[in-house]
């Protein structure tokens, strides 16, 4: 018996609006004509929410499991080169909406290269050589094979004071992503986050789980500088920081794979491209 | 004479000039990661009046989403259409910023 979802679906939200119809009967109660003109126009109000999947204010779903559903910036269909905090990462960093250093990055999901930048990756195999004496040639055994290090070099420039402000963003989002949690930090201890890192579309580089193990800033003395005004400073200090307004900016990145999705490794799945990343799931297999 | 616009309005912040405005000062909405993404359908195809009383019970709000959304939105009324997806702001996010 096959079951036909879209029925399903209607029969969800036909409950859901009488659900709504016997909650406005019970705060309105009453047959009079303004309790049943009420009745009727709140309904109206609710269920055009509820057929378009949204709720009052704005408000994000709660989730079974405890966590909230969000809708984040359309990366799947962006090809521009993007490092982005893991869908899982909590409240931490640019999702932090106490950080209104990192805010301007909220609108892209992460550092957003503006120019196409230069990424450098290597993959390789390596094999032990075994030198039988009196032969021509080494037998070569298999060791491991491994993905070395991205490396994405980018120019950013700031001629407007909102493009100094993302880029004053982009900076200290780097240098934070180099950092683990420490001291105060209520989840001390914790490693620098994982990041995902995407370019070129999704069998390219597709959300794959990089850390960075360096980043480099040429704060050059030929460029001018210009202001980028935070909404909230910290330390109590002017808020004003000059950014330069030409800057070319080095990421070493280094993939992470965890052993778990190691598991789901199969070289003919990777071939057929059934290993490529999702933004808002898995992280992709470079 | 001088018209006081609303808390709620787009020009709330933008001053007169005896009868006149003066230039248009903006209303920016804050942008969390978190802000639904909401694919306009036909219920509220043209209607961001619809959308915003439905949301915030306030039809007046009905600028917030070209404001939210800059870079899909640039009439706030015939740019909302089907299949357009945009931010939609939560209620807090209003309250602080518009004051209201």
């Amino acid at each position: 018996m096959a079951f036909n979802f879209n029925n399903i679906t209607e029969a969800v939200q036909d409950a859901t609006s009488s659900a709504v119809q016997k909650g406005l009967s019970k705060a309105i109660p009453g047959d009079g004509f303004i309790s049943k003109t009420a009745r009727g126009y709140l309904g109206s109000q609710a269920n055009r929410l509820i057929n378009s999947q949204l709720n009052p204010g704005g408000e994000n779903s709660v989730l079974p499991n405890g966590g909230v559903a969000t809708a984040r910036f359309g990366s799947d269909n962006d090809t521009r080169a993007r490092l982005a905090l893991s869908p899982g990462s909590g409240n931490i960093l640019y999702r932090d909406p106490s950080n209104e250093l990192l805010r301007p990055l909220t609108t892209t999901d992460g550092v957003v290269w503006p120019y196409t930048p230069s990424i450098n990756v290597g993959y390789s195999a390596a094999y032990t050589g075994n030198q039988v004496i009196h032969n021509n040639y080494a037998s070569q055994s298999y060791g491991q094979s491994m993905i070395e290090q991205i490396s994405c070099v980018g120019t950013f420039t700031a001629n407007t004071p909102e493009e100094a402000e993302y880029l004053l963003s982009v900076l200290h989002f780097l240098k934070s992503a180099t950092k683990s949690f420490f001291g105060q930090d209520p989840n001390r201890g914790t490693p620098p986050p994982v990041l995902r890192f995407s370019a070129h579309g999704p069998y390219m580089f597709n959300s794959v789980p990089v850390v960075i193990s360096a980043t480099n800033f040429d704060f050059e003395q030929t460029v001018d500088y210009i202001n980028a005004k935070v909404a909230s400073g910290g330390g109590g200090v002017d808020s004003t920081t000059r950014v330069p307004s030409s800057i070319s900016i080095n990421v070493t990145l280094l993939p992470v794979i965890s052993r778990q999705r190691q598991t789901e490794f199969g070289l003919e799945k990777y071939a057929r491209g059934e290993l490529i990343g999702q933004a808002s799931g898995k992280g992709g297999m470079p | 004479m001088t018209v006081e616009y609303r808390q709620d309005s787009p020009y709330a912040q933008t001053r007169m000039q005896g009868t006149y405005l003066d230039i248009y000062e903006p209303r920016p909405i804050p942008s969390y990661a978190d802000d639904v993404l909401f694919t306009v359908n036909l219920t509220y195809q043209f209607r961001p009046d619809l959308l915003a009383y439905d949301l915030y019970s306030n039809q007046n709000l009905w600028w917030v989403f070209a404001v939210r959304n800059p870079n899909a939105i640039e009439d706030p009324i015939w740019d909302f259409r089907v299949g357009k997806k945009i931010y939609i702001p939560k209620q807090a996010t209003l309250s602080k910023a518009l004051g209201i």
